[in-house]
């Protein structure tokens, strides 16, 4: 299992969290990184009407990581919510931000350039969802 | 560690209301904004789906960058006013993003994803006027979410009693199921028909060994003589094997 044993060195803490439960607050401060260890998390955007289900994310799938891409102080863009019993990974920030920070400004640029971009496409898919 | 080199900058002007990508077109350059401000957008049809406007700073044509296969532009950009740009040659930046520590280019992969497929969400929500969100992910999730892998396999009948064992090959997989190819002859030893259920074993990649039941929904000619197409969907996946496909999928 190459490419596990590799992420898993970054796994600092696990934790099982229940069903229903908000594991990342959209517009609080944060900036942990989790990966989904076991089960599936939705991800949730708030609009006028309420919270919209933009996406589900299984095992694999890394969480609170656009904080991260996009620098200090950034508030959470959106919630995330255990659809199941989930097993979490708390991950390693300190390394990954030694390993980001020695990345040239261009590349740097073009990463924070795609996270704005899904920003934009995931806030315009859930204003059209919400005027149906 | 000292930053990297930045790649060599060759800087264009572009005059208001001028395309400067098109989407459908090929392209490699990856452009900044220096001055002025440009619109990106997709059309569906006759439909114009505006994305984004970008000012001095902001990157566009990153996508064909992320996207490491040759691939069209999935977005068109215009300028707004008079603009000028500074246009990166991508070759420094993929050795650069090749060598990136592995979980940093997972997270990478996984945002370009998302993106891609938030972006197909909204052309189906901009042209399907009654489409759900709910629906229109979970279609989009069952056709989009695969990995192509040429992966050796073996299958046979669920039944305890039978021991027969052929050999396929998986051409892609996904959370959902699995395209083998099979070869034609195996059809002498058992019936294929939509419906049946199957014991699939395989390796991933990655080295986890699956072991699996999978119902045919398909049975497809192959282009390549002798063989033909078996897709098939899991039944009951076991929370091992959700668990390794999905750091497959994900790595």
């Amino acid at each position: 299992m190459a490419i596990d044993s590799i992420i898993y060195e970054y796994v600092v803490n696990e934790e099982v969290v229940q069903p229903n439960v908000t594991i990342i607050k959209e517009g609080a401060k944060g900036d942990w990184l989790f990966i989904v260890l076991e089960g599936k998390v939705k991800v949730k955007k708030r609009i006028a009407k309420g919270l919209v289900t933009v996406d589900t994310l299984g095992e694999g799938s890394i969480i609170g990581e656009i904080p991260f891409l996009l620098g200090t102080n950034q508030l959470r863009t959106a919630s995330v919510v255990s659809g199941s019993v989930v097993k979490l990974g708390l991950l390693d920030k300190e390394r990954l931000e030694k390993e980001y920070g020695v990345l040239s400004p261009q590349l740097k640029g073009l990463i924070k350039a795609l996270v704005l971009r899904l920003e934009e496409a995931t806030k315009e898919a859930s204003l059209l969802a919400a005027g149906r | 560690m000292a930053e990297k080199k930045p790649p060599p900058v060759v800087r264009l002007s572009y005059s208001k209301g001028e395309q400067i990508i098109k989407e459908g077109d090929y392209g490699i350059s990856i452009y900044r904004v220096f001055k002025g401000h440009i619109r990106t957008f997709r059309k569906s049809g006759d439909t114009i789906i505006p994305l984004a406007t970008l000012e001095k700073g902001d990157v566009f044509g990153e996508m064909s960058f992320f996207i490491s296969s040759f691939e069209p532009r999935s977005i068109s950009a215009e300028a707004i006013d008079d603009v000028e740009l500074e246009v990166w040659h991508p070759a420094h930046l993929t050795e650069e993003y090749k060598d990136m520590p592995v979980l940093l280019r997972n997270i990478t992969n996984q945002v370009r994803n998302r993106l891609l497929r938030m972006n197909r969400i909204l052309v189906e929500l901009s042209t399907k006027k009654d489409a759900k969100l709910e629906e229109v992910l979970e279609e989009d999730k069952r056709r989009y979410f695969r990995k192509e892998v040429n992966q050796a396999c073996t299958y046979g009948p669920v039944s305890h009693k039978s021991k027969l064992r052929l050999h396929g090959v998986i051409k892609d997989i996904s959370p959902f199921g699995l395209s083998v190819q099979a070869v034609d002859q195996d059809i002498l030893h058992i019936e294929h028909k939509p419906g049946d259920y199957l014991k699939v074993i395989f390796q991933l990649p990655s080295g986890s060994s699956i072991n699996e039941v999978a119902k045919i929904q398909s049975i497809n000619e192959s282009q390549a003589s002798g063989y033909f197409f078996l897709g098939l969907e899991f039944v009951n996946v076991s929370k091992y094997a959700s668990r390794e496909i999905g750091f497959f999928m994900m790595s």
